[in-house]
């Protein structure tokens, strides 16, 4: 009974969790998609969009990891979100973002849980990302055609463990065709039966054969349909989110 | 599965170096261990510590927050109990400077890229020949 009343509870944290994480915006010239798979009923990955005066044509969105898994993390994961949106509204740009969130969480200290994140703002006109790292796996840029692939590099560090940390805004130019995704370690460190990790080149390698046929949601599927294969059935470890977005080509 | 193995060694100014050697994988189920090693080291005296992760294979989140709690052991702090939920800590944890107290030695490179990603290298000293690092405290 003490068991039915659990799950059926955690079906419900369940629902409410899924109810925080936004429909991809939709904007003339672009796709995203964004994939989110916990590992349990509930999990501490999650990405956010935000939109700033859309006459202004831009969209910022955050991909965050917490510490942890199950309901602990879910919670901080829910208490991050809302830190993250509340400060996005008062900051300069994403490096200023991450930082004054980094400043309450640490205040918070709840559940002494830690998170990375990523927070990017996306000039849809231009193309011109700007973005901060705050411990997170790197993104993945993909040119156009598949052909060639970086992986950005910003340097961070995790929120919510110190009390004054740096981070610095970085800026890349999405042209026509070129792709970013974003993901949490749960993708990179997908095990098969073997133990062995699905790793940054099976990621990179789905992402361009993704890339080179179609549009964010392409990406996307590409990116997950090469995990399942690769784990072929093994159990899931860890939460696992996708974040892509592609520029069109009109 | 993880396996600790510990040791002393003496710095050449005189203090004492506990150093402990990870082995196999830090991971949500292992990191209770590391802190629980890295108290009663403490505890029994050390002036330092040097984690050795030449044989560590992997290090998920949870080994952030083992540094991290084992970072604030070593400068006479508490860490958060994990088990204590939404208590709220006064503590806010170490400074924001290197943990003189607190080194790594030959990280392979996933629990290197973790290190990297996540900032920790830029609160750990992280060497690869151990007989410097034992001389560095």
């Amino acid at each position: 009974m003490a068991r039915d009343g659990l799950d059926s509870e955690l079906a419900v944290a369940r629902r409410i969790q899924l109810s925080l994480l936004p429909a991809c915006p939709v904007a003339p010239g672009w796709t995203f998609e964004a994939k989110y798979v916990p590992a349990r009923e509930v999990g501490g990955d999650f990405y956010d969009f935000l939109y700033h005066a859309r006459d202004e044509g831009r969209l910022e969105f955050v991909i965050g990891d917490v510490t942890g898994k199950g309901i602990p993390a879910a919670l901080m994961m829910a208490h991050s979100r809302a830190v993250l949106r509340s400060e996005a509204h008062h900051a300069g740009g994403p490096a200023d973002v991450l930082m004054r969130a980094n400043r309450i969480l640490t205040e918070d200290r709840l559940a002494s849980l830690f998170l990375s994140g990523l927070y990017a703002r996306v000039d849809l006109a231009s193309g011109l990302v700007t973005y901060a790292n705050a411990g997170h796996d790197r993104p993945l840029l993909i040119r156009r055609g598949g052909a060639e692939y970086v992986e950005l590099d910003a340097p961070g560090v995790i929120l919510g463990a110190f009390r004054s940390i740096e981070l610095t805004d970085c800026v890349v130019q999405l042209d026509a065709g070129d792709t970013l995704a974003f993901y949490t370690d749960g993708v990179t460190e997908a095990r098969n039966g073997d133990g062995d990790l699905f790793g940054d080149e099976r990621l990179a390698l789905a992402a361009r054969r993704g890339a080179a046929s179609g549009d964010a949601r392409t990406v996307a599927l590409a990116i997950l349909d090469a995990i399942a294969d690769f784990t072929d059935g093994a159990a899931q470890s860890d939460d696992l989110t996708l974040v892509v977005l592609q520029r069109g080509w009109g | 599965m993880l396996e600790i193995a510990t040791d002393r060694e003496t710095a050449p100014g005189g203090k004492s170096v506990a150093v402990m050697s990870l082995s196999g994988e830090l991971d949500a189920a292992s990191f209770g261990d590391v802190i629980e090693h890295a108290r009663r080291l403490i505890g029994d005296g050390a002036d330092g510590l040097l984690l050795d992760m030449t044989e560590l294979v992997y290090m998920g989140s949870s080994g952030i927050f083992a540094l991290h709690s084992v970072a604030m052991l070593v400068q006479g702090e508490s860490p958060p109990d994990p088990e204590q939920g939404w208590a709220a800590m006064h503590d806010a944890g170490p400074s924001s400077d290197v943990v003189e107290q607190l080194k790594i030695l030959s990280p392979q490179p996933q629990v290197d890229r973790v290190l990297e990603r996540t900032g920790m290298k830029r609160f750990f000293e992280v060497h690869t020949d151990r007989a410097q690092a034992v001389a560095s405290f």
